[in-house]
């Protein structure tokens, strides 16, 4: 049973409308309700909340009865690496400068991959190096430093 | 007859050699940022206004403009390609654009793109030279009750549309209604579900939303996937629509076309609800609906017609009226201002040359985007056979220079991340995140306008029927859900499983 | 293989390129390297297009580029955060209006810096004075009929503005206030707030004189008073509030530069010398008020006291109407 319920995509939709109207309710309880004719800035977000329980309790009962299951692969390393990536170039825009910051997003998305050679993804970090600078530096202008000193 | 001497007034303002200079670096600009998500015409056309000091107001507003529109064409470009909405209107391109890109039919999918647009372009252009004042004016009727019944009809009839899993699909409007809440509330000046977060006070960016969840999510289940191996798509086929795609595609585009005009001379509606409402409406007809999300081509021939109309339209309310309807249009107003120009209705009497300049250089903008996009055709379905692992980093780049450059703020990057990792989830939980970016977009105009309306008529919830065109909104409504239950009625819909 | 050489070769040449032009000289004159402009809005608006306008001269009078950088977000507030934290070195610099200056501290419960002690003013560079206008076909071309249509109508006046806690939201309630009204206000995310003023839904509104002006010159929306102490060069025939009958209503906005608290004094005074050359200037002084703002100039030390009284000012009126942004 246990095992099945990992798998079970409507289990975990209806699990995830039903904790985000939860939460949402919980965070709006303190925005100012209103009235339905002169409706203060919780109400929608309750309202939305409470439907969205619902439809979550639903989901999750009916996946409990029918136990479908989720299709295709999963790859652990890119759900992990690849956000990663971008959160580093973002962490590293301003210290680091614009082509730190891009080399290090080219590689870390390129390992989030099934592939990795390493000539190959350095050619890649550098062309695309280039043609970042030349597109958006040069070409549009955009005031990014290059490199900034630590 | 009039306007046509306006017309030929303006071909020989447009055709000067300058003038059509300044139109190509436009067209070629636009087309280049709409290519890239995130930076969008804002960015370029407020970093550009500097050098438009330096030249002629008319030569300025063509080249703005043209980048403008070509970032339409553009945007539906890395759509089709890559599943990566460049612009945000490009977003329901991604629906079947990228699906018969996948199935190696990048080609007919970019050029129906292509000449969808330009037909709207066309029409528009038309449309603004004839009507143009006028339908401003009919405009100005739409208050907060028209705006909030236009809407309202809108969810209702893509909650009536969606396909496969209902019950999901509803709760992926709810979802995204409820995402729409996260910001400042107008009405109030609270600030929701924005945790302290100074970045979150102005709500959570549509760009951010759409490349996490569209672009991010569909390259992380692409790793996954062992079978895709070295290179992309299989293989691609004809780069030619073939003529059953051009029989298909010649409803959809009329229909988009005047869809997206109608909603472009709105001011109070966004970038999106034109090709949202196209598709659904090519959904809502087609004899074979379960075709829609899986390479449809009227599903990229109908919205990317709307979106091109709805962009050009958004000129009238601000060229004869001064209404910006986006903030690109308060760029370009902006700049007029400092040119010494006061966009209005003496436009037309005291600058004709800028007004039908515009217009006639509005649709040879279109043409030149035509003629260049669809040789390109060739060169971007080629590039789809470079080896995904070197191309989806490339994506990513791109992605996130653009999405950066949208506020220089690395917090909208994180919460990218985040929404690519919900995106895969949704992915694999079979939740459709299209009713979700729907209500997104619809939620918070909707809840906006319900409570103006209100505020407006002190309370006074009849408003929304008093009012002719909001009357007939709301009927329309009703009549949608009255169809939607009939079949319902006679026969139980055993169609609800995935 | 030759092929992979030639790639180091340039990577190698680049990145000697780029830590050359990187590298900051040490040097007495100032500017020295590109100057960071950063203005807390988007993109497009009057305060952003002025900027860069005034930028661009600078540019070319200091002999290094000012480049404009828009920190949107927040009332404003990211980008003063942002320059707030800033190194007060001369290299990163803003231009700021009203709301995130003088009134946000009062409207944001919980601001975790304070514009006004944190921020070096450099100069003011111009005054930006709201315009009370009404629909043309409204039937109240001066401010008594106003006044009158809102004692008579049911439910009293509407006014729309361009969000909770803005100038033209809390100058219309100024006026409120001052004339014992009841108005409804409407608050609008920016300039969405036209379009049910001209339809003639909303009865007036208070607006920054650029997002009106095309409006008022085709005759769609009358002026009928400005908000500043003295009357606006861009309308000149409009009377002001204080002529109108309402001594002390002065209520508008303006910007100007800003710089990170500690910034050296000479550097401050030079940036101030520019920008009072520049704003002088005739192609700018035009421009400028042709979009409806009145060039100010000035001493810091004006812009200081100027801003101190602002922040005095609105603290009161957004306490009294209750605005806040939680």
């Amino acid at each position: 049973m246990k095992s099945e319920l990992r798998n079970n995509k409507d289990f975990w939709a209806g699990m995830m409308f039903f904790w985000t109207g939860v939460g949402a309710m919980i965070v709006a309880r303190h925005y100012p309700f209103g009235t339905t004719l002169n409706m203060g800035p919780g109400y929608f977000p309750m309202v939305l909340g409470g439907i969205l329980i619902v439809f979550g309790a639903f989901i999750t009962f009916r996946g409990l009865r029918r136990n479908e299951k989720m299709q295709g692969p999963w790859s652990l390393r890119a759900l992990i690496m690849l956000p990663l990536s971008i959160v580093a170039f973002g962490i590293l825009m301003r210290p680091a400068g614009f082509i730190p910051a891009l080399a290090v997003l080219v590689f870390l998305s390129a390992a989030s991959g099934r592939e990795f050679k390493f000539k190959e993804v350095l050619f890649l970090t550098l062309f695309l190096c280039v043609l970042s600078v030349a597109m958006f530096i040069w070409g549009l202008g955009l005031p990014y430093p290059l490199i900034r000193k630590f | 007859m009039e306007v046509f001497q306006h017309l030929v007034f303006g071909f020989s303002v447009a055709l000067s050699v300058q003038n059509l200079l300044y139109c190509l670096a436009g067209c070629l600009l636009g087309t280049l940022i709409g290519v890239l998500p995130g930076i969008g015409p804002l960015a370029t056309i407020a970093m550009l206004t500097p050098i438009t000091f330096s030249i002629s107001p008319v030569g300025a507003l063509i080249m703005l403009a043209g980048i403008y529109y070509g970032a339409q064409y553009g945007g539906s470009t890395t759509a089709i390609l890559v599943n990566l909405p460049g612009e945000t209107s490009a977003v329901v391109t991604c629906l079947d654009g990228y699906q018969m890109a996948r199935q190696g039919r990048a080609g007919p999918a970019l050029a129906i793109a292509a000449i969808g647009s330009f037909f709207a372009g066309t029409v528009c252009t038309l449309i603004i030279a004839l009507f143009g004042p006028a339908i401003a004016e009919l405009a100005l009727e739409f208050g907060p009750a028209e705006y909030f019944s236009l809407m309202l009809m809108g969810l209702v009839a893509a909650a009536v549309l969606a396909q496969g899993d209902m019950v999901k699909s509803l709760a992926m409007v709810v979802m995204g209604l409820l995402l729409g809440t996260v910001g400042t509330d107008v009405n109030s000046g609270w600030r929701r579900f924005s945790f302290d977060i100074a970045e979150l006070a102005d709500g959570i960016g549509f760009v951010v939303l759409a490349v996490g969840v569209f672009a991010l999510g569909e390259i992380v289940a692409n790793l996954g996937d062992s079978k895709k191996g070295a290179v992309f798509v299989a293989k691609v086929g004809s780069l030619f629509p073939s003529r059953d795609d051009l029989k298909r595609s010649s409803g959809p585009i009329i229909r988009g076309t005047l869809l997206g005009a109608f909603f472009g001379v709105l001011p109070g509606t966004g970038p999106a609800i034109a090709s949202f409402s196209s598709y659904m409406l090519e959904k809502r007809i087609s004899k074979d609906p379960s075709r829609f999300g899986h390479g449809a081509i009227e599903g990229v021939a109908g919205p990317e017609s709307a979106n091109n109309a709805d962009a050009q339209c958004k000129f009238i309310p601000m060229l004869t009226l001064g209404i910006p309807a986006s903030g690109t249009m308060a760029l370009m107003l902006g700049a007029l201002m400092i040119h010494g120009i006061a966009p209005g209705p003496t436009v037309m009497t005291q600058r004709p040359d800028l007004f039908w300049g515009l217009i006639v250089s509005m649709w040879i903008g279109n043409l030149m985007l035509v003629i260049l996009n669809l040789p390109l055709v060739g060169l971007w379905t080629s590039l789809l056979k470079v080896p995904y692992r070197m191309l989806f980093p490339a994506i990513i780049v791109f992605s996130c220079i653009g999405i950066y450059s949208l506020s220089n703020n690395a917090f909208d990057l994180y919460l990218t991340a985040f929404f690519g990792i919900l995106g895969f989830l949704w992915m694999k939980f079979a939740c459709p995140p299209a009713p979700m970016l729907l209500g997104f977009v619809l939620g918070p105009m909707m809840e906006e306008n319900l409570r103006r309306a209100l505020l407006m008529s002190r309370g006074d919830p009849m408003v929304f029927l008093s009012e002719p065109i909001s009357l007939g909104f709301i009927i329309a409504t009703v009549l949608i859900v009255i169809a939607m239950m009939l079949p319902a009625l006679r026969k139980r819909r055993g169609d609800i499983t995935d | 293989m030759n092929n992979y050489l030639k790639h180091i070769a340039t990577l190698f040449t680049l990145i000697c390129g780029f830590l050359l032009t990187g590298t900051s000289v040490a040097s007495d004159v100032y500017p020295a390297q590109p100057v960071t402009v950063v203005v807390a809005f988007t993109a497009g608006g009057t305060t952003d297009l002025l900027t860069r306008m005034v930028s661009t001269r600078l540019s070319e009078q200091l002999g290094k580029t000012f480049v404009v950088e828009n920190k949107p977000g927040a009332g404003g507030n990211i980008g003063t955060e942002f320059v707030v934290r800033a190194r007060p070195d001369g290299y990163t610099l803003m231009v700021n209006s009203v709301g995130p200056i003088a009134v946000n501290p009062t409207l944001y419960k919980n601001l975790p810096y304070n514009p006004i002690t944190d921020l070096d003013p450099v100069v003011q560079i111009a005054d930006v004075p709201n315009v009370l206008v009404v629909p043309a076909g409204a039937n109240t071309p001066n401010l008594k009929e106003l006044i009158a249509k809102g004692k008579t109508k049911k439910g009293g006046l509407s006014y729309s503005s361009t969000g909770v806690g803005t100038s033209s939201h809390l100058s219309s309630f100024m006026l409120a206030q001052a004339a014992n009204l009841t108005a409804v206000h409407i608050p609008y995310k920016g300039a969405d707030a036209l379009n049910d003023l001209l339809a003639g839904r909303i009865d007036f509104m208070f607006a920054t004189i650029p997002s009106v002006m095309p409006h008022i010159q085709s005759g769609k929306l009358l002026p009928i008073a400005v908000s500043s102490a003295k009357r606006s060069r861009s309308l000149p025939d409009v009377p002001t509030m204080i002529e109108s009958g309402y001594p002390g209503f002065e209520a508008g906005s303006w910007f100007g530069f800003f710089a990170p608290r500690g910034t050296p004094r000479s550097i401050i005074d030079k940036l101030n010398k520019a920008v009072n050359d520049i704003i002088k200037e005739p192609t700018i002084d035009k421009q400028m008020v042709f979009a409806g703002a009145d060039p100010v100039g000035g001493s810091p030390e004006q812009f200081k006291n100027f801003i101190d009284s602002e922040f005095k000012k609105w603290q009161v009126v957004v306490r009294d109407s209750g605005a806040t942004a939680q």
